[in-house]
């Protein structure tokens, strides 16, 4: 693989090293959720819940109040883990299915959180009424103000990640949004102590419950803003920029602490320019070059956002990365037959595969183009594709100047690659274009289990 | 991801094995209260029983008592504690002002006054003051303690607490009925309430 060496004169350039690959098993994460959730329940039913449904009406809602509040504070808990950006669960999962099981963590909470404020007040209306009650939780009883205020926050954290109003925010005003979230589970952990029985009246309990919460802090201070800190801390620079198509640019990152980096290809990096007025905006790019210790390539395609901004970006420009994340990696493959698919943009990472591939692996590559003008990286695929035994196939145009309806539809994709069942299928472009692909090699005999996709991060 | 690194199944099983029995543990050392409420009598504030001598006249004290049976709002105790104020010895005034008064006088209180131990439920703690007649019937009974760290709780006793003051002295013992909506100041109640009377029989 010959690459311009670009840094030191003195030290020849190597290709990083490959992340370390994840221990982590399935039945390990299924093993911590199952006994947090022994905990939270066994915690709730010695201390008399299960008894309590036996009980008074008002007994039963204390008894519902206690065990759905408890089971928020677990799916927070659990939702929270996940967004610390740990890299054995990261490597193992990937960043985008964290995410999706953090959302859908954090939709649990909230429906958990309502249950809870629903149960809380039918158990204080008795005997002085549903609207003493509501005072008292918003108010008189110990801690509930703040409670209230942060039970607010959580929720409204959790309505603006709804598609609905996800897709009308920007990324960054949402996740400002987002870490009103924080600030809502600190002001609410008082009353968890103070105003139900499970902790106020046990102290080993109320002693694992503070040490969980202190230790799940520390975990989120270290994981997700230490990471942050230590990437301020030592950015890269932007060593050169290149136009590649129309509204596509690529961009190589070099530092002397690349050497310490460890990276793959089709993994992928958060990017801050740190630059007035940029600083404060952090996005994922993929890499399109095999990552080496002269730099880091990415390339970007102008979507009128945020990217817009990194197309325009000069040569010199201190930039953060925070990384490498994605487990779409060369490592996957083996000595396998490969298809790569990229569509738009994500021909970067497919570049960057293609590079870590060798001849075994005889690669067929599919790249999907709205107009020849965005093609990017053609002479350099053609050229890794040949020296690898594979070839290139490009399609342009819009769906509807197609021939075929669906470019992907199965037998489509058998005509172009009659091997196509023995083969690995790594997919990068939009969700749609996943989607058909998945379905196509699936109808065509690849087994699911042999395709991958990677989201197109920009 | 190869086949050749597939995980052993006690690799597999051990972390879910391990984390159980931790759980399992952590769990069975919990406290576990038998029922839903369970009553403990705080043996620091129980151990010795104060009783003191009322020096109060019995014609003296009557009066203000029967006005307090009349009117148990806690305005009214403070109208009460005024009208006593001219008098030496108010001792039969509960040392919290916000407490419930102390119901009805079936004789005069001119025999022992017993502090009971802290009655410990899982709202909090219930103490008593037992307010005995010479001949050691119940005459008059003021709450001390009670849980108040909840506005539920404020709400619930300061309900059910005249209630039970009046039940005690009028059963003259802890044979006393329930208040819905608060049985589980109930049970403090009347633990409270025979320790003092187990305390003199």
């Amino acid at each position: 693989m010959s690459r311009p060496i670009t840094t030191s004169p003195v030290v020849a350039a190597r290709p990083l090293l490959p992340p370390e690959a994840s221990r982590v098993l399935d039945t390990d994460v299924g093993a911590v959720i199952g006994a947090l959730t022994l905990v939270v329940v066994g915690l709730w039913a010695r201390h008399g819940g299960v008894a309590s449904l036996g009980g008074s009406t008002t007994d039963v809602f204390t008894s519902l109040a206690s065990l759905t509040g408890l089971l928020a504070s677990e799916a927070g808990i659990l939702g929270l883990i996940l967004v610390t950006r740990t890299p054995k669960l990261e490597r193992r999962y990937g960043l985008d299915r964290l995410f999706n099981w953090h959302r859908l963590l954090g939709e649990l909470m909230a429906i958990f959180i309502v249950a809870h404020i629903v149960t809380s007040v039918e158990a204080w209306a008795d005997p002085t009424g549903v609207v003493s009650a509501l005072k008292d939780l918003t108010g008189r009883e110990p801690y509930m103000a703040l409670t209230t205020v942060g039970t607010v926050m959580i929720l409204v954290v959790t309505l603006t990640s709804l598609k609905y109003f996800r897709e009308r925010l920007t990324y960054e005003t949402w996740w400002f949004i987002h870490l009103l979230s924080y600030v809502g589970l600190a002001l609410s952990f008082s009353h968890q102590i103070v105003l139900g029985t499970d902790f106020m009246n046990d102290a080993v309990a109320r002693w694992f419950w503070v040490a969980l919460h202190v230790g799940l802090a520390a975990w989120i201070a270290w994981g997700r803003w230490g990471t942050l800190v230590r990437s301020l801390a030592k950015p890269l620079r932007v060593e050169s920029v290149r136009r590649e198509a129309s509204g596509v640019v690529s961009l190589t990152l070099s530092g002397p602490d690349l050497r310490r980096h460890r990276a793959a290809s089709g993994q992928f990096y958060y990017l801050r320019e740190l630059s007035p007025g940029r600083w404060w905006s952090n996005n994922p790019f993929s890499l399109s070059a095999e990552p080496s210790t002269a730099g880091l390539r990415f390339t970007i395609k102008d979507r009128g956002d945020a990217s817009h901004a990194f197309t325009r970006i000069k040569e010199g420009t201190r930039v953060a990365i925070e990384g490498p994340y994605g487990v779409c990696t060369p490592d996957l493959v083996g000595d396998d037959k490969v298809l790569l698919v990229a569509g738009g943009v994500g021909i970067g990472p497919i570049v960057s595969f293609l590079e870590q591939l060798r001849p075994e692996n005889q690669p067929v590559i599919l790249y999907r183009a709205h107009a020849q003008a965005e093609v990017a990286h053609a002479d350099e695929i053609e050229r890794l594709a040949a020296s690898r035994g594979g070839r290139l196939n490009i399609l342009v145009g819009a769906r509807t100047t197609l021939k075929v309806p669906d470019p992907f539809a199965a037998d489509v994709l058998l005509k172009t690659i009659p091997d196509l069942a023995e083969r690995v299928v790594i997919v990068a472009g939009p969700e749609s274009m996943i989607k058909a692909v998945q379905r196509g090699a699936r109808r065509a005999g690849v087994p699911a289990e042999q395709i991958h996709a990677e989201r197109a991060w920009w | 991801m190869s086949d050749q690194n597939k995980p052993s199944l006690l690799r597999q099983v051990a972390p879910a094995a391990i984390l159980t029995a931790a759980g399992v543990a952590f769990v069975s050392m919990l406290d576990n209260p038998t029922g839903t409420n369970t009553v403990s009598l705080d043996t620091a504030t129980g151990s010795d029983l104060s009783t003191t001598t009322a020096t109060v006249a019995p014609t003296t004290v009557l009066p203000p008592e029967t006005t307090l049976a009349a009117s148990p709002t806690p305005t009214t105790v403070e109208e009460v504690v005024t009208t006593l104020a001219p008098m030496p010895t108010t001792t039969v005034v509960a040392p919290v002002p916000t407490e419930a008064p102390p119901v009805e006088s079936t004789g005069a209180c001119d025999g022992d006054i017993v502090t009971s131990p802290t009655a410990l439920f899982r709202w909090g703690g219930i103490q008593l003051q037992v307010h005995f007649t010479r001949t050691n019937s119940i005459c008059e009974v003021d709450v001390l303690e009670y849980p108040n760290d909840r506005s539920k709780s404020i709400a619930i006793n300061e309900r059910a607490l005249p209630v039970y003051n009046s039940e005690a002295v009028t059963a003259n013992g802890a044979q006393i009925s329930a208040v819905s909506g608060a049985t589980d100041s109930w049970e403090a109640y009347t633990a409270a309430l025979q320790a003092v009377i187990d305390s003199r029989s």
